[in-house]
């Protein structure tokens, strides 16, 4: 389990990360998603050791991670642009890293999944087009055998088709291996299919971090037309309504509860109509960031 | 009971458990990454530096000198044939030639090469520090920083190590081979060693100080200057503060610290020149052996140690976002805009001044200039530190305050706020003071010469910095004289002999003095060093200009002086190696005189400097006669063992009333060593006199007229 307790992050005068603490269960995939900005990366450097928080811990398996080799060796960390040595090819990256991670890393899972892939683990890297160069440092993620994937970016220029394949190989090593995939991405809906757990990041600071099931048992949007404006009153007065919008005589109300009780309050108002519908990740976020001033209204202004 | 999708979660939770295991197992076993497969793979990623240094090495070692060995029959640039045989049958020769080679080639060459691979490896080794994808690569791997920092120092040093010593060897064996049978193995192999010492003490400290340079910048261009400052920044002060005391204060001489002693604070100079001195060990015997040396090459062994610790600790606590930026530390990006911004306004100083030229005024314009590329400096390095030229004004109050510092520190050398030139020591307070006569307007040699024992031939001696309060050419002077000449120094600036304390004032004489009468009517002067003996306060070393006709005269004509500046008095030089002798001045005709003559003219010549020693003495030539001594010289006091030697010319000119000397002279035109008709023509303009001098001479049949 990777744990966060606290940390805090500065550049200069910029605040990247502010007393941010959360946990990342193991075995499990977790969502990274924040705004722009609000620190994503920095939070994944600071996890893979890369970077040293101002103040706090992070402790992956109760262990610190900074400067400590024998936790660093369970974490590989994917950049959103990974470094590969000028006119090197797959092959002498992946010779690299067997070096650095000699007890895991697997040649015959990366020359596996190079084929899986079709790319060509002789040819020099500087030659590869963007997204074919994500898609090797996924392979060498993967045939790392690290327990803890960071990834930061990654589906951003892959191909759909790719897209679903890397999704289901973190899938797979999960089930089969364990791994724990840390995703950060704006590509909420990439991130739906995939994470169990979710983290969400705004100006440095942690918002939420809950299993994605949980966080949408807990916040739904309401579709309804009510008789009178006594009636949605009424609603808003009972429940813990966090957006609401109007076209015509239907209300679109985001709603943080259970599904249960809303319902019950909704009923008991005797709508036209209504509807109670789960939230996407995206509506989640968007939801989320605007109660906390987020949305850019003034823009069309 | 359970769901099957909570049964599902929980079997995965059960096999990480049991995977984490395993690897906490594994790692228990086996904790962290071998050095020797780091180093492999960083050397993987480097190969390149290790063929240029292979390639260049194969070249400047076994190349090079087997193209020597080979040719140096043929290379008459470097050897004659007469040498060369000399070589060849003499096993003392051969020693000397080789080591000619190897002490005059292979350890520069060494050096150079270890400097710049120095360079290449320091900045090469740590690029990661420049590119803040790879720092983020390298840092995530699980490596701890110090053995990061270990391996690719290492690396660094056997990229240079390794071709060096294979070079080294081959060259070393070629020489050895070409002197099989001579019995000079044993002293070729201690050559060889040295170099590798030298070599190896000039890399590690260039090498030392490039990391430390590059640990602390983000990126090669901030890394280079991090390199020029820490390594050369004390020494360009020095340079700067001695320069401002020459072209500002006219008493100034040499500081109280030498640049032989402040040469030593920058960790390349003192590396290349301990390396140069260790590899050239006994061609340098006295200076090897003593202790300064080995003091000053301890001193930069430790500055070189703890330019690696420093490096190392500010590695490892780096962050790693500062690749690609400037320089983090804001006190060192302070210290290095205020040092380099006031270096860079007093560089443009002596370059206005050098436009100038010799002539006074100016100021304002030195003024301007210097003002203006401070702020330009400081703003053009607080740029490059913040990777933006809106940081140009960034610190426009510390930029300000340097920018007033620097003007106020010329301002005090420009004005003499100090009082440098004006001060003059209370008599009271003089013990007495050495003398040293002007040299340039002496008519022996700069140099001393020594007589090395048992040999034939002189040490010739070139004396400077600290060895000039040692050196015996100093006259002693008492308190009384040496105050006076100190007085006459601040007369000369006077007509009314008042002395001017005001700078202004003073500058205002010098510039009236310049720009209405010139050169030529200033009054007749010489210079004077004087190192005055205080009896508070330590010694001074001053030059002083001095006008009064009646000190120099007593000054001249001290025993002292006579003894200790004119050596032909008291025959230290004994007889030269030849004669020639100018008729009609130095544009006149030369004779040589025949060996068996020397002794008579320099007994006749010392004779007469005896009985006529006079202020004339120290004066350029009036007549015509000039005596061309020449005398063989070894190259240096320390290497006077070898027979290198060369032929140096002292001329003195046998004043009128020196008669001995003329008529030794004149004996000479008679035996027709001296063509007589040049002779005559310089006492006898007319035509009619001559053939009379002729006659009187009976020279006719010996020309055959």
């Amino acid at each position: 389990m990777i744990e966060i307790k606290g940390v805090s992050k500065s550049y200069d005068d910029i605040k990247a990360l502010n007393n941010v603490s959360f946990e990342m269960p193991q075995g499990q995939v977790f969502g990274l998603v924040g705004t722009n900005g609000a620190g994503k990366s920095t939070l994944l450097r600071c996890i893979c050791g890369v970077c040293r928080p101002d103040n706090g811990e992070i402790l992956i398996d109760g262990e610190p991670v900074w400067e400590n080799p024998s936790v660093k060796e369970k974490i590989f960390f994917i950049s959103d642009d990974q470094y590969y040595f000028p006119g090197s090819t797959p092959l002498e990256m992946a010779s690299y890293y067997r070096t650095m991670y000699p007890k895991t890393f697997s040649m015959d899972r990366f020359f596996h999944l190079m084929e899986a892939v079709s790319l060509d683990p002789r040819r020099r890297i500087q030659t590869f087009s963007k997204g074919m160069k994500k898609q090797l440092s996924i392979m060498l993620g993967a045939a790392s055998g690290c327990k803890y994937i960071l990834c930061d970016e990654t589906f951003d220029g892959l191909d759909p088709v790719v897209r679903q394949a890397v999704k289901r190989l973190f899938i797979h090593d999960m089930e089969e291996v364990g791994i724990t995939p840390v995703i950060a991405s704006h590509n909420l809906r990439e991130l739906e299919d995939i994470c169990e757990y979710v983290g969400l990041l705004h100006k440095g600071g942690v918002i939420l971090s809950k299993d994605l099931g949980d966080m949408k048992l807990g916040i739904f949007k309401v579709q309804a037309v009510f008789k009178d404006e006594a009636s949605l009153e009424t609603v808003k007065k009972n429940c813990n309504v966090i957006a609401e919008e109007h076209r015509g005589s239907l209300i679109t109300l985001t709603i943080r509860g259970q599904r249960t009780e809303l319902e019950t309050i909704i009923t008991s108002q005797l709508p036209v109509f209504y509807e109670v519908l789960p939230l996407t990740l995206e509506e989640i976020f968007i939801s989320e960031t605007e109660v906390l001033g987020y949305d850019f209204a003034g823009i069309t202004k | 009971m359970t769901s099957p999708e909570s049964q599902n979660k929980d079997k995965i939770t059960e096999n990480a458990m049991a995977i984490n295991e395993f690897i906490n197992e594994k790692t228990e076993k086996k904790n962290g990454i071998s050095m020797l497969s780091l180093m492999k793979e960083d050397l993987k990623h480097r190969r390149w530096m290790l063929v240029i240094s292979s390639i260049v090495q194969f070249l400047a070692g076994p190349v090079i000198v087997l193209f020597w060995l080979t040719t140096m029959k043929s290379s008459s640039d470097y050897i004659s044939s007469v040498e060369y045989d000399a070589i060849v049958q003499s096993s003392g020769h051969t020693v000397k030639f080789f080591r000619s080679i190897l002490i005059g080639y292979l350890p520069l060459m060494q050096i150079i090469i270890a400097v710049c691979a120095a360079l290449i490896t320091g900045l090469g080794g740590y690029r990661h520090l420049f590119n803040r994808r790879m720092t983020d690569m390298v840092n995530s791997l699980p490596v701890k920083r110090g053995k990061q920092f270990t391996v690719i120092y290492l690396n660094g040093l056997l990229m240079w190590f390794v071709p060096f010593m294979i070079s080294i060897v081959l060259s070393i064996a070629m020489c050895m081979i070409k002197a099989s049978g001579w019995g000079i193995g044993g002293d070729i192999a201690l050559i060889g060693l040295q170099i590798v010492a030298g070599s190896a003490l000039s890399f590690i400290t260039c090498y030392n100080l490039v990391i430390l340079g590059v640990v602390l910048s983000g990126t090669i261009f901030n890394a280079l200057v991090n390199i020029a400052f820490i390594g050369f920044d004390l020494i360009l002060g020095y340079g700067i503060l001695y320069f401002l005391c020459e072209l500002f204060y006219d008493n100034f001489l040499q500081p109280a610290i030498g640049f032989e002693y402040v040469m030593w604070l920058s960790s390349p100079v003192s590396g290349c020149i301990c390396a140069y001195l260790v590899a050239c060990g006994p061609d340098f015997p006295e200076v090897f052996s003593s202790g300064v040396f080995i003091f000053n090459l301890a001193m930069t062994i430790v500055i070189a140690a703890m330019n690696l610790i420093l490096a190392l600790i500010i590695y490892v606590r780096r962050k790693s976002e500062e690749a690609e930026g400037g320089v983090s530390n804001k006190l060192y990006r302070f210290l290095i805009r205020t040092i380099n911004s006031i270096y860079a306004g007093h560089l443009m100083v002596f370059i206005v001044r050098a436009m100038i030229g010799s002539g006074y005024g100016g100021t304002g314009w030195i003024l301007f200039f210097a003002v203006f590329f401070t702020v330009l400096a400081y703003g053009l390095i607080d740029s490059i530190h913040g990777r933006s030229f809106k940081a140009f004004f960034s610190h426009w109050k510390q930029m300000t305050a340097v920018t007033a510092a620097m003007a106020l520190i010329l301002i005090v050398f420009i004005f003499d706020l100090t009082g440098f030139d004006n001060h003059i020591v209370p008599q009271s307070n003089l013990n007495g003071a050495s003398v040293l006569y002007n040299e340039s307007n002496r008519n022996t040699s700069s140099i001393d010469y020594m007589p090395v024992p048992g040999r034939e031939g002189y040490i010739m001696y070139r004396w400077g910095g600290s060895e000039l309060r040692q050196n015996s050419r100093y006259l002693e002077v008492g308190p009384d004289l040496a105050y006076r000449i100190i007085c006459a120094d601040k007369k000369y600036y006077s007509p009314g002999a008042q002395y001017i304390y005001d700078p202004v004032e003073k500058e205002t004489v010098k510039t009236w003095r310049y720009e209405n009468h010139g050169q030529e009517e200033s009054p007749y002067s010489e210079y004077l060093t004087i190192v005055a003996d205080r009896k508070v306060g330590l010694d001074f070393c001053r030059a002083y200009q001095v006008a009064d006709p009646g000190i120099i005269n007593e000054l001249i004509m001290t025993d002292g002086f006579r003894d200790e500046y004119y050596k032909l008095e008291s025959g230290v030089l004994g007889y030269p190696e030849s004669i020639s002798v100018n008729v009609g001045g130095y544009q006149g005709e030369n004779f040589r005189i025949p060996e068996e003559y020397i002794p008579m003219i320099m007994e006749a010549y010392y004779s007469d400097f005896e009985d006529n020693y006079s202020v004339e003495y120290l004066d350029e030539p009036q007549g015509d006669i000039i005596l061309q001594l020449k005398y063989r010289v070894f190259y240096n006091e320390s290497n006077y063992k070898n027979d290198d030697y060369s032929i140096t010319t002292l001329s003195v000119y046998p004043v009128e009333d020196d008669v001995r000397t003329m008529r030794v002279l004149e004996e000479l035109v008679k035996l027709g060593v001296i063509d007589w008709y040049t002779w005559a023509e310089r006492n006898n303009p007319e035509l009619e006199d001559w053939i009379e001098y002729y006659e009187e001479y009976e020279l006719y049949d010996s020309y055959g007229y």
